[in-house]
């Protein structure tokens, strides 16, 4: 960033959008839920019906799921990480691009998935109240990030550090233990500490595929409001589900923290595979593939299920084409026009937080704050959207509930646009400006002319991953949106909750739907950031 | 002859379905306690044959020593050291744990990894640096302690990757010299890569040349 006559002025004109938006939207919410949690009563006036016990009960079952769930990810994820990083061949690329991909779908798709597979072709998931397939689910998103994690650590690895060890007379294990795990250690942990914190807050996988027979702080807390409008015994469960998962955020950071010795290279040797490596690779692979490919391809064979054969009657149902009726055409529509409002939202507050922590390393608090929605899960901040501005805003009607949407989709999407973009502007060297500055151009053009120039691909990626994950979001809209006037996801959810296997195959279609609209828009994105790159 | 090396139609081949050959059918015999220059131009192949006689590349062809074939034999039980070009140094382990780690894969006593630690940084100029970091090192000091470290569990075979060439100049031609006096010390035999003809000269009493991966002309070096 350039030097500004008044740095101070600049950052806090810059800051003052991302303070009042996360004060409004978060901050107040949440101190919201906390005074609602301590004092105030339900919504039928009764005090809470949730014990102390239940609550204990719920956090040792969030607590359990998402450790179990972490154990499968690294189990089926660092043989796969091994296979397609340390080793080069063919075909590696790609494959490790579709194995990445799940990431970007919502949840909601994914607990179809698994939920289709559960009926249609492993029925053991469903034992124990669905406890495998919640369990696998888990592992099915968390792969990915095992990938993208502990992947660059392996890949940035030079071969000759290991040839080092071997030639000073290590074997194979030896110099796996002595040398490649301390280069990779950190990256383990890191990974492990942020599928714990992922699994611990995928409230859509555990209510679609366990009921509220599962109860995880999350569940507990939507069946307290939907069943008896326990709004205190929500609010109290939320709490500790962001007491809880904000601890898990701290280990995170300490876990994922910069390592004191770099084993990374800038053009590190990687070894081609050999023939003989051919079947350690295809046997570390074939869980992560099989893991990633049935559920989505079961998915898509339950959606074009008819009655008689293969047929497109569930689509044609989904858009309200059909003469039984019952399409929600008018929520992926409105889920699209809400996702896009949140996603340029997010990208405002994202960019004016990342700018003034540049601009002035006294904002840097508010590139912070910006963290805060990530760090406390979307259930909580769809209740505390609820308990703080939802009686106010109801009086504007639908454009009120719309309003909480836009916010709430914006909250959840605003860490990641900024995950994207301060690593990028971080990273532009302050010599570019200088160098702009003696050439005669002011702090501002130096921003248009080169900053903006360089940030563009991150721009395009945020936007794209914002508009996916605002698009999918389900854990604060369930809260939020209305019976009549549902989003694409709670409307599947809807879909569920209805008996019938004509009803399954609709909620199918939607889930296939929204994931070619998040998927589009993640590709359309990374095409525009390729080609400007 | 009977001692030492002898590599015969050794090829070197990257890549799957469409391979570059970086060594075509490279032969050649070192005997115990000579030394050998391999000299060529960056991409020549030269790296690669001391990779695939270390055995941590595949290779077709065959490395041998003292007669015995050398291809069912893993990089671990060849007793070849290693050199490289940045050293290689294990970050994690201070500079007396690097120099140690070879004795330590043989099982060497604390006490006696410790003597001759000790005795590897005397030779190579630095006396006490044991706890040090290996990323305090300047680049000088890092190919010393990556040659001690090499040299501790007293290999039969010496090879060295370009272990010069990350240095400025002056330095260079300092260490060259120091680097042959202490391999010759230790009686050992060694083959140095390098693309420097006058390095070359100074490090070894034999020289071959690499072109487009064959071994092209040999000559001798200036005798030291």
């Amino acid at each position: 960033m350039p030097r500004f006559a008044r740095p101070g002025i600049v950052a806090a004109a810059a800051a003052a959008i991302p303070v009042v938006f996360l004060g409004v939207f978060f901050a107040w919410p949440l101190a919201a839920t906390l005074y609602r949690a301590m004092f105030a009563p339900g919504l039928a006036g009764q005090t809470t019906t949730v014990s102390a016990r239940a609550v204990v009960q719920a956090a040792g079952t969030t607590l359990g799921l998402a450790g179990a769930g972490t154990a499968l990810t690294l189990l089926i994820g660092l043989p796969a990480a091994w296979a397609l990083y340390r080793r080069r061949w063919r075909g590696s690329r790609t494959l490790a691009a579709a194995l990445t991909a799940p990431f970007v779908l919502p949840t909601m798709v994914v607990a179809l998935a698994f939920l289709t597979l559960q009926r249609d072709l492993v029925p053991a998931l469903g034992a124990g109240h669905g406890l495998p397939a919640i369990i696998a689910a888990l592992a099915f998103f968390n792969v990915a990030v095992v990938l993208r994690t502990v992947g660059p650590a392996l890949e940035g690895m030079d071969e000759r550090l290991v040839a080092a060890a071997r030639t000073l007379g290590a074997s194979r294990a030896a110099a796996a233990r002595r040398v490649v795990w301390p280069a990779i250690r950190r990256s383990v942990g890191g990974a492990a500490a942020i599928t714990f914190l992922f699994s611990s807050t995928s409230f859509a996988i555990v209510l679609v595929l366990g009921g509220t027979r599962i109860q995880t702080l999350e569940t507990a807390a939507y069946l307290e409001l939907t069943s008896f409008l326990d709004l205190r015994g929500a609010a109290l469960l939320a709490l500790v589900q962001a007491g809880l998962v904000a601890s898990v955020a701290m280990g995170v950071g300490w876990l994922a923290r910069p390592g004191r010795y770099a084993f990374t290279h800038a053009a590190p040797l990687r070894p081609i595979a050999r023939r003989r490596d051919a079947a350690a690779i295809a046997l570390a692979l074939t869980p992560a593939a099989l893991l990633t490919l049935i559920p989505l391809g079961t998915l898509l064979a339950g959606s074009l299920r008819g009655a008689r054969g293969p047929s497109l009657a569930a689509y044609r149902t989904l858009f309200g084409l059909s003469e039984s009726g019952g399409g929600i055409a008018s929520s992926v529509a409105a889920s699209l026009w809400i996702a896009v409002v949140a996603a340029a939202l997010a990208l405002a507050v994202g960019v004016l937080a990342v700018a003034a922590a540049a601009v002035h390393p006294g904002a840097r608090w508010v590139r912070a704050l910006t963290v805060g929605p990530l760090a406390v899960s979307s259930v909580v901040v769809g209740v505390g959207l609820l308990v703080a501005l939802a009686v106010p805003l109801r009086s504007w009607g639908s454009a009120g509930t719309y309003g909480l949407l836009v916010a709430a989709q914006a909250l959840v999407a605003t860490p990641l646009v900024v995950r994207v973009l301060a690593p990028v502007l971080d990273g532009i060297s302050p010599l570019q400006s200088a160098a702009a500055a003696t050439l005669g151009a002011s702090p501002t053009r130096t921003v248009v002319r080169v900053v903006l120039p360089r940030m563009r691909g991150a721009l395009s990626s945020a936007a794209g991953l914002a508009f996916a994950v605002a698009v999918g979001e389900f854990g604060a809209s369930v809260f939020l949106a209305r019976p009549g006037a549902p989003t694409l996801p709670t409307a599947i959810m809807r879909l569920l909750s209805r008996p019938g296997a004509e009803n399954l195959a609709t909620a199918s279609a939607g889930a296939v739907v929204l994931a070619v609209i998040a998927g589009a828009a993640m590709m359309l994105a990374e095409g525009t950031r390729r080609q400007r790159a | 002859m009977t001692h030492g090396l002898r590599v015969h139609d050794v090829t070197v081949a990257y890549g799957g379905s469409h391979p570059r050959i970086a060594v075509d059918r490279a032969s050649f015999s070192l005997d115990q306690g000579g030394s050998l220059a391999l000299v060529g131009a960056s991409g020549s192949g030269k790296s690669s044959l001391l990779l695939a006689i270390a055995g941590v590349i595949d290779s077709v062809g065959s490395v041998s020593w003292d007669q015995h074939d050398l291809a069912s034999v893993p990089p671990h039980r060849r007793g070849f050291g290693l050199v490289f070009q940045d050293g290689q140094l294990f970050p994690h382990l201070s500079v007396g744990a690097n120099i140690g780690f070879g004795l330590e894969m043989q099982g060497v006593g604390h006490r006696e990894r410790a003597a001759r630690v000790g005795e590897l940084l005397d030779m190579v100029g630095l006396a006490g640096a044991q706890e040090r970091a290996v990323t305090e090192l300047s680049g000088g000091e890092r190919q010393r302690v990556a040659l001690a470290r090499t040299l501790a569990p007293r290999p039969r075979l010496v090879l060295l990757d370009e272990p010069l060439s990350s240095l400025d100049a002056d330095l260079r031609e300092r260490l060259a010299t120091e680097v042959r006096v202490l391999l010759e010390a230790h009686g050992t035999t060694w083959i140095v890569v390098t693309h420097d003809r006058s390095e070359a000269a100074a490090m070894a009493a034999r020289q071959l040349t690499m072109s487009g991966g064959r071994l092209v002309e040999s000559g001798d070096g200036v005798q030291g």
